[in-house]
């Protein structure tokens, strides 16, 4: 409570100060009022959460209260479009999250923006995937369910959150690694990754991959079994789950991602003052404690890093929506 | 939601407004519409309008098929309904009421709309509020000026305050930043004060 | 067949114990401190607020609330939510019962009853029988939710793509009964309807439909968007018209008297089937309250010894559709806390506090916290009850709406109505489709073409197009598979006869009273 209310009066004075002091804004003044963070997904979804937990923490290191906003729909397009709209001044930046800034992209030329207009500035937080099955499939390893496919192509089928998510890409990703074609296994799409995650509970599909957050409390309680996980070294939380890596699929690396993005041509030394900013953020227990009740793995990335692995991404999955013909013009 | 002759049943009186009985004219324009939306839907907007993958083509999995079959629907029941409500108009052509004001009067509120959307546009939500609710109560025939500032001052305060201040949701930037040039006057004041 | 039927038994270490006394006990203690029950209170509060204010939608009550969730004990957090998201579901109907704006896609079915009972002067009748039966179905659905838990979550995967399927196919037969005196015309209403849904993504390859290039479309028309368009745009030109002839100031006036416990309590039976109907679909994961609204309404006409005053103003259809909306505010948890499926907005942020509470939802939720999860379904009892009383101090202070002349009233409704449309998704192109259904709902109502077939179509249609597909893709094209199991039989045999029900009924009636419609 007294947390709040010293925000409350932070907030007012800097208001008021605003107010009086009109010098012309510089880089050196930022920020010299109220930030706003969009998020182009809906309240209580966990992008949201995990901008509105960067927000709380990140208020004393950037010296401005940062107001969340949220503007969702059409797969994050219509709030980042919206964001990239804005005066790159520093007051308007994103919650970025690869679904709506790489992915919706990626599988639409009309979009309206691809990664060549913003500006990424930090990596806050990734969620590797994990291949599962229900407990009582045959398929005990990757080898089983790949040479299950490649026995009768075209019967196996997964469940994924939609045509475009990362669980439709990141199984294509392996099929394709296996040098399997597009069609060897049948893609049943869902309204969402939780819904998904039914369909593959119910036995509508026959295998799934997710994000690690969706999945933990499944494998943890034994309804599913997990095959294998993107991240390069085993995860301390399964340390019997391999990695693909381990079984000789180390190009399967799709993990999620969020973090902050600006607008294009964001000046550097704002770009600058905000990866700072981050990275004190990310040090704070309060801040790691929240994401990780997310079930989100804090991971850094500065600006050019962050630049260089969304621009890899974005080719990627702009491949693959060419090769899966799921490209909208 | 048919309300149809509730104003009969209204305890104050109020004036007969003849624009929810349908006419059998109107109906047949209505079939026409209709009709016109489900061929043209059907053979021109669905294939341009939506993009089917080569594989399921032709199949119920096509993302044109459901849209296909409401279109051929949609003109199925057009001809059954030009059918009918032309039959009755050749039987009974002459119209009863005359509606022709009410119908100018309607248009006129459209107009009010369309003009209060043009206005968000070139002055914002805040300001185009203030314009539209004062031309609208206007147009609707209440007179008196002080009310009609009060309600335009007051309303539109209250929504900004409510949705810039309380539940931040960003409001488009209009084509002439006059309130941007309102809060820079502002802040010139202060720095001078 | 297609899928493993043996999945489900793996739920059975659920199904085996039913509810847990000496649990219920232990959260009766998690929910007796003063700041849980205030923070219900401040929920219900501000649920109320927003739900009764027009252009204040639920959704927003939600996210202003959400960050101060952060910062609470969990059991505050969530009955500072469960507060809102019961109140949330009521306060629409408030508006839309006033002033034909349903302020929640739940009211959709509410406005078409309870609009034309305010113009009648009875305004208060429908706000008590809507309060009333908001509260009664919510306890009887939260009894069923708390009592059922265990077997609601095994019951929620008993239903694949087909069995969903076939309760839409049911639901969407609602059309032919809420058309009025036209089958026809509501036929081609809810064809508008429902090719308005196809606008935007397709939901199984992700390519466009009817979108033009245009990105801001890719998203679909907002149910919210599509509701205040078709019933708020046309009443506010049509009370234009009235306004400016009679020049001087008019108003409804009055709100009527209440509504007597006899009549109340001699609803019970639509209370019974409503929360029987809102508890299935509640259960069922990603439905929400609007369909089930829907399905309450119907079930209420289908029964009713008065079914013609339906869409007219009666109180039994105000009745039907709150208690719908209502019955799914208790079942809708339970997807949401045993399978981590929320059911709609209010829900997922409810799940969100959860999880930032490291309560994640899931299988796992059950059996670590037990407590936890009856906590909250008593709390959607204290919820209950301070919405009942809230809401009638709501509904006294409702007189200032009927008081209101019209020449004031409309255009401020306008204005309120332009803002909710905006704020719902933050674009002007949701402002401009919102009167664009309001000019075309304008037209449907000049010729008598139903508004409420073209609002249950687009509800339901997405989900029929999406279940449909799906189910063929497991199935891998074969239609069998919406006959290979007992519950989705049930369900299409059920469409059936709703369905010849109603086309016999609007056939026996065609000489007498819908020929007259055209002849008229």
């Amino acid at each position: 409570m007294r947390h709040l209310l010293k925000q409350g009066l932070l907030s007012v004075t800097v208001m008021a100060s605003a107010a009086i002091f009109t010098a012309p804004v510089s880089a050196a003044d930022y920020p010299d009022k109220p930030i706003k963070l969009v998020v182009a997904s809906g309240a209580g979804g966990s992008t949201d959460t995990a901008a509105r937990i960067m927000a709380i923490n990140i208020q004393e290191h950037i010296g401005q209260p940062i107001i969340v906003v949220n503007k969702k729909g059409g797969s994050g397009g219509i709030g980042i479009n919206f964001a990239l709209k804005a005066k790159p001044d520093g007051y308007l930046l994103m919650e970025g999250m690869i679904g709506g800034h790489v992915l919706f992209p990626a599988m639409n030329t009309s979009a309206g923006y691809t990664p060549e207009d913003y500006t990424p500035i930090a990596m806050t937080q990734m969620n590797p995937n994990v291949l599962i099955v229900r407990a009582d499939s045959p398929y005990k390893n990757v080898k089983d369910l790949l040479d299950a496919i490649k026995a009768k192509p075209g019967k196996l089928k997964f469940s994924h959150a939609g045509a475009g998510s990362i669980h439709y890409f990141g199984v294509h990703l392996l099929l394709k690694t296996a040098g399997l074609g597009n069609d060897s296994a049948i893609a049943i799409p869902y309204k969402g990754g939780s819904k998904s995650m039914a369909g593959l509970l119910r036995g509508e599909a026959d295998f799934h991959q997710t994000n690690l957050v969706s999945a933990i409390d499944f494998i943890e309680s034994g309804k599913v079994r997990a095959l294998a996980v993107t991240t390069k070294e085993r995860l301390k939380a399964f340390p019997d789950v391999p990695t693909y890596t381990e079984e000789g699929y180390p190009n399967v690396d799709i993990f999620g991602w969020r973090g902050v993005i600006g607008p294009k041509d964001l000046p550097k030394a704002i770009v600058d003052q905000w990866a700072k900013a981050v990275q004190e953020t990310m040090a704070r227990k309060g801040w790691k404690k929240m994401v990780k009740a997310v079930g989100d793995m804090p991971r850094y990335m500065g600006p050019e890093e962050f630049s260089k692995h969304i621009a890899s991404d974005f080719k990627r999955y702009r491949q693959m929506a060419t090769d899966l013909d799921i490209l909208v013009e | 939601m048919a309300i149809d002759s509730v104003t009969s049943e209204l305890p104050s009186p109020m004036p007969a407004v003849e624009l929810e009985t349908p006419t059998r004219r109107g109906d047949v324009v209505a079939a026409i519409l209709c009709l016109t939306a489900g061929l043209s839907g059907y053979l021109l907007l669905v294939p341009a309008a939506v993009y089917v993958p080569s594989k399921v083509a032709g199949t119920a999995n096509s993302p044109a098929f459901l849209p296909n079959v409401l279109f051929l629907m949609l003109t199925g029941l057009s001809v059954i309904y030009l059918i009918q409500s032309f039959t009755v108009y050749l039987r009974q052509p002459a119209q009863g009421k005359a509606r022709k004001m009410d119908w100018l009067l309607a248009g006129g509120t459209a107009v009010v709309c369309v003009g209060y959307i043009v206005a968000i546009y070139f002055v914002g939500m805040t300001l185009g509020a203030a314009l539209g609710v004062a031309a609208m109560i206007y147009y609707f025939g209440e007179r008196r000026v002080w009310l009609i500032g009060v309600i335009a001052i007051i309303l539109p305060f209250l929504l900004w305050y409510f949705f810039e201040k309380i539940a931040h949701v960003l409001f488009p930037t209009p084509w002439f930043g006059i309130m941007e040039w309102l809060e820079g006057a502002r802040n010139l004041t202060g720095g001078v004060a | 067949m297609v899928r493993g039927r043996t999945q489900s038994h793996r739920w059975g270490g659920l199904g085996d114990h039913m509810i847990d006394f000496d649990v219920l006990l232990q959260s009766l203690k998690l929910i007796l401190h003063w700041n849980v029950i205030a923070a219900c209170f401040a929920g219900v509060i501000w649920g109320m607020f927003v739900g009764v204010t027009p252009g204040l939608t639920g959704i927003m009550a939600v996210v202003i609330a959400l960050p101060l969730t952060f910062f609470m004990d969990p059991q505050s957090a969530i009955a500072l939510l469960l507060g809102i998201y019961v109140t949330a579901i009521y306060g629409g109907s408030v508006t839309a019962i006033m002033i034909a704006t349903p302020g929640t896609p739940n009211a959709a079915a509410t406005v078409i009853d309870g609009y034309p009972l305010a113009r009648q002067g009875k305004a208060r009748q429908a706000l008590e029988m809507a309060l009333y039966a908001s509260f009664t179905a919510g306890i009887l659905s939260t009894v069923v939710a708390l009592v059922i838990f265990p077997i609601v979550a095994t019951f929620a995967l008993e239903f694949g793509a087909a069995e969903v399927f076939a309760v839409i196919v049911f639901a969407i037969t609602i059309i032919a009964g809420v058309s009025g005196d036209s089958l026809l015309k509501g036929l081609i209403a809810a064809c508008f309807g429902f090719l308005i849904a196809t606008i935007g993504q397709d939901p199984i390859h992700g390519s466009s439909r009817f979108t033009f290039g245009v990105s801001d479309f890719q998203a679909g028309m907002h149910i919210l968007t599509l509701l205040v368009g078709l019933f708020t745009i046309p009443e506010i030109i049509v009370r234009g018209v009235e306004a400016y002839k009679s020049r001087d100031s008019v108003s409804v006036g009055d709100m009527g008297p209440g509504i007597s416990f006899r009549k109340f309590f001699s609803f019970w039976p639509i209370y019974l089937r409503s929360c029987a109907g809102g508890s299935l679909l509640g259960a069922l994961p990603g439905l929400g309250g609007s369909p089930a609204a829907f399905l309450g309404y119907f079930l209420a006409q289908r029964f009713s010894k008065t079914p013609e005053e339906f869409g007219n103003g009666s109180l039994e259809g105000v009745a039907g559709a709150e208690a719908g909306n209502n019955s799914v505010c208790g079942p809708a948890l339970v997807p949401m806390m045993s399978l981590g499926i929320p059911g709609d907005t209010t829900t997922a942020v409810l799940m969100g506090a959860l999880v930032i509470h490291g309560l994640s939802p899931g299988p796992m939720l059950f059996e670590s916290s037990p407590d936890f999860v009856y906590s909250v379904f008593l709390l959607l009892f204290v919820a209950l009850i301070f919405l009942l009383i809230v809401g009638t101090g709501v509904i006294s202070m409702a007189k200032w709406v009927v008081q209101m002349p019209t020449q004031i009233l409309f255009p401020v409704v306008l204005i309120l109505a332009t803002y909710g449309t905006y704020a719902v998704r933050g674009t002007m192109i949701d402002v401009l489709a919102m009167y664009g259904v309001g000019f075309f709902g304008f037209l449907m109502r000049t010729q008598k073409i139903p508004a409420a077939p073209f609002a249950i179509a687009f509800i339901l249609g997405p989900l029929f197009e999406n279940e449909l597909r799906k189910s063929l893709i497991i199935s891998s094209g074969s239609l069998d598979i919406f006959v290979s199991s007992t519950i989705s039989i049930s369900f299409l045999a059920l469409a059936a006869l709703s369905a010849g029900a109603s086309v016999y009924l609007h056939w026996r009636l065609k000489g007498t009273k819908a020929a007259k419609i055209i002849s008229d």
